[in-house]
């Protein structure tokens, strides 16, 4: 059925495979000899081909491209590759001799291993204790030095906000002092007009008063017999 | 629940078995605008060149998508979107040809008057004798591909416009690849016969075993 000497022809199904690339490369390097050596088969080729060109006349307008989708189909066998490779390296890890070998040396080592582990951690932990401590004395000092520092630094600065206080504060009372004085000066000075003109107006009625007394002395003197 | 579970899409479905599974399940109308405008093209150039109307073929394409979306219930996901969806695009194309037939009336006589959609407007015009020429061919193949029975028409739209492989078609057409190359090759043979006397002036000669082979309908 599918030799391709002169005597027996492909089938006409697989010259359509053949047609439309459908076929293994191999069959086609076959297909390719056979027309080579068969001009029935050459020239029928030939006369299809013409007809698939032919068709190819009848053309429609073509439609809107549709946007690329994500590649799903490579994602898939992307994902069956890497399912595939770790299959495989997990059999291959499990199952040769290498890894069997590595097994049994582990467990021998095992032991000693842990005994060895359990030493070097104590040892650590002794080590450790002993940094603990020494950084925990380190850390106290260095806080009590930055705290007496920075106490010291808040102190000036307390001392400094007071001293600009008292100034504002002094600057504050002499003004007041002076507002004061002005008013008490103000005050004593119209006081002072006030007591001269009542002495004026007392001296005046004193004097009036004299005379009235001396008025009155002559009028009794010249009425008495 | 295991069925549940194997009727879901899985994490490598393509895009359109997944937005297809949202329609199905949740009525989403964002992912069945996605659909048309993916599909909408090859449905339609699908239709046109079963019925060789333009106008017939964007009528059937859009039914095809009514259609799609009225059955979306029956959509299974462990089969292929674009099966499902040629399924549906050529049980109306053959309700059509059908419907036709009953009137008696050739649908390459009712639009022989205008070009087959072959030849757009905004094209690069290579001049009026070459354009009336290249009309002239594409009609020539379009009638050429109505004369073909159904069952053979369809292989070479979708085969030689669409792209499928043979081993796809089969499936669509619910049939062994054997029997659509078989298809293929007396298309072939009767589209050499109509059309390379157009094309090739001469008529080439081809294998007597090859044409003597009675062309069967069958049923999809």
């Amino acid at each position: 059925m599918k030799n391709t000497t002169n005597s027996q022809h492909p089938a006409p199904e697989e010259w359509m495979s053949f047609l439309y690339d459908e076929e293994t490369p191999e069959r086609r390097a076959a297909l390719d000899a056979h027309l080579q050596a068969c001009p029935q088969c050459r020239a029928q080729v030939q006369v299809w081909r013409e007809s698939k060109h032919a068709l190819d006349s009848w053309t429609l307008p073509l439609p809107a491209p549709s946007k690329p989708g994500f590649p799903w189909h490579a994602m898939r066998w992307a994902a069956a590759a890497i399912l595939l490779l770790g299959l495989g390296v997990g059999l291959g890890r499990l199952t040769s001799p290498a890894a069997l070998e590595a097994g049994a040396l582990r467990r021998a080592l095992q032991t000693e291993l842990d005994s060895k582990l359990a030493t070097t951690r104590s040892d650590l932990l002794q080590v450790l204790d002993h940094r603990q401590s020494e950084l925990a004395q380190a850390l106290r000092a260095a806080a009590t030095d930055a705290a007496s520092t920075e106490a010291s630094q808040l102190l000036a600065q307390y001392a400094k906000l007071l001293e600009e206080q008292r100034d504002e504060d002094h600057e504050s009372l002499v003004a007041a002092f002076r507002q004061m004085d002005e008013r008490r000066r103000s005050d004593v000075g119209s006081l002072r007009e006030q007591i001269q003109t009542l002495a004026l107006n007392a001296d005046d009625g004193l004097t009036r008063a004299q005379e009235q007394l001396l008025e009155l002395s002559a009028a009794t003197r010249s009425a008495t017999p | 629940m295991a069925s549940n579970l194997f009727s879901w899409p899985s994490l490598f479905s393509s895009p359109d078995e997944k937005a297809m599974w949202q329609v199905r399940s949740a009525d989403d109308a964002q992912a069945f605008t996605e659909l048309v405008g993916r599909w909408h093209g090859r449905i339609h150039s699908l239709c046109t060149r079963m019925t060789g109307d333009p106008h017939r073929g964007e009528d059937l394409a859009q039914e095809t998508f009514a259609r799609l979306f009225a059955h979306r219930k029956t959509y299974q996901s462990t089969g292929r979107f674009s099966t499902f969806l040629w399924r549906i695009a050529l049980n109306l194309c053959y309700d059509e040809l059908r419907r036709i037939n009953r009137r008696g009336e050739l649908s390459l006589e009712e639009s022989d008057q205008e070009a087959p959609g072959s030849i757009p407007l905004e094209s690069d015009d290579p001049g009026p004798d070459q354009s009336l020429v290249e009309s002239e061919r594409a009609r020539a193949v379009r009638d050429a591909l109505l004369q073909l029975p159904e069952p053979y028409r369809v292989v070479v739209v979708l085969r030689h416009y669409e792209g499928l492989k043979f081993r796809e078609i089969g499936v669509v057409l619910g049939i062994p690849d054997g029997t659509v190359k078989s298809r293929m090759f007396d298309a072939l043979q009767q589209l050499s016969r109509l059309l390379n006397p157009i094309f090739f002036d001469a008529p080439k000669a081809v294998r007597p075993d090859a044409v003597s082979r009675p062309p069967e309908r069958l049923l999809i």
